[in-house]
């Protein structure tokens, strides 16, 4: 076999191998998913977060609005602090919005 | 005290064994900057390493993914959660069975190949043959080889997951009747890029050089007769299973256990 097949070929493999990496990143995991960077932080207090974790959608009515950040204990009240990263597009949360989890 | 004595000179033999393969392997990584003029002994060897080996990578990915469709979802229609499937084909393939069973193949199709190759080339004294030449063996056959092997199994890895995922996706998607838009969403809601896929990419990083190091070794420490080198070839695919699949176990409870 030619030398220049055999490269041929093995370019072919190695972009079919990152090709695959790159369908993994985006099509299998959420990395096309809300970019963290954007957008604002509001954070809330919760008794309770019974298994919410970081990186946990936040949704309201239903759609996905942001992430969650950050999860904290508060040593004063005993309460867990949460810490959302809401997009950008939606910034008319009125004032006395709550949230539940 | 003779079986005493056996079971010390068996266990002297095995860190004998142990200390030679890590000295060669010093060897091998301190020959590697040699091949930065030479790249084509790099690509003659992906190509034997990796491209040869797409085929029974790519078939046996398609077939693994369509099984774990069908059994996923056997078992999730069950409890109503068959929406979920997407999420178990993915995570299955991604974390454990891609990284893992690649290498299996890799050691069955690649490894034992490498370690005929460079056994014969001991036999048949070629590589008495470089030495004389002032040719180092070391980094003229086995640096190519070990590198190539490190390369080639992530890719072969990653395309092992992919096409898996697809094949999920054929039999529950197109022949089970799972919603495709829940198949994916699911999927890429509870898949996470670090901790899963970089996990799985890391794990086939260390299969892919303990297999080649294993395949390289036992080529190169074999006794050289016809028996010398079908006997290190054997060793290689038993060696090789048994590590990959013990680093598996060390490596998940590293990665995924909660300690």
């Amino acid at each position: 076999m030619t030398s220049r097949l055999v490269e041929i070929w093995v370019g072919v493999f190695v972009a079919a191998g990152l090709a695959a990496l790159f369908m993994l990143a985006m099509k299998v995991s959420n990395l096309s998913a809300l970019d963290d960077d954007t957008g604002y932080e509001i954070q809330a207090r919760f008794e309770d977060i019974s298994g919410l974790k970081v990186r946990s959608p936040v949704t309201m009515a239903g759609v996905r609005i942001g992430r969650v950040k950050d999860i904290r204990f508060d040593k004063q009240t005993f309460e867990a602090i949460v810490t959302m990263r809401i997009a950008e597009s939606y910034d008319t949360l009125p004032k006395d919005t709550s949230a539940r989890i | 005290m003779d079986w005493l004595q056996a079971l010390g000179r068996r266990g002297l033999g095995v860190f004998e064994r142990l200390g030679r393969a890590s000295v060669l392997l010093f060897n091998i990584i301190g020959g590697l900057h040699t091949l930065v003029p030479r790249p084509a002994l790099v690509t003659y060897q992906v190509f034997s390493v990796g491209v040869l080996s797409l085929v029974i990578i790519v078939v046996s990915g398609l077939f693994v993914g369509m099984v774990l469709g069908l059994q996923g979802y056997n078992t999730l229609v069950d409890f109503g959660a068959e929406e979920s499937l997407g999420v178990v084909v993915a995570l299955s393939l991604v974390r454990e069975l891609g990284p893992v069973v690649t290498a299996l193949l890799f050691a069955g199709r690649a490894g034992s190949a490498l370690t005929a190759e460079i056994g014969l080339m001991k036999a048949t004294e070629q590589l008495s043959a470089m030495e004389m030449m002032a040719v180092d063996p070391v980094r003229r056959v086995l640096a190519p080889r070990f590198l190539a092997g490190f390369v080639s199994m992530p890719l072969l890895a990653a395309i092992f997951s992919a096409v898996g995922v697809t094949g999920g996706y054929f039999v529950g998607v197109g022949l089970l009747g799972v919603d495709e838009g829940a198949y994916w969403s699911q999927m890429q809601d509870r898949v996470d890029l670090y901790d899963d896929i970089m996990n799985g990419v890391v794990k086939s990083l260390v299969f892919g050089a303990v297999a080649t190091w294993i395949a390289v070794f036992e080529g190169y420490d074999a006794v050289p007769t016809s028996e010398g080198v079908s006997r290190a070839t054997t060793r290689t695919v038993v060696q090789t299973a048994l590590a990959v699949l013990a680093l598996d176990f060390i490596l998940t409870a590293l990665m995924f256990g909660e300690y």
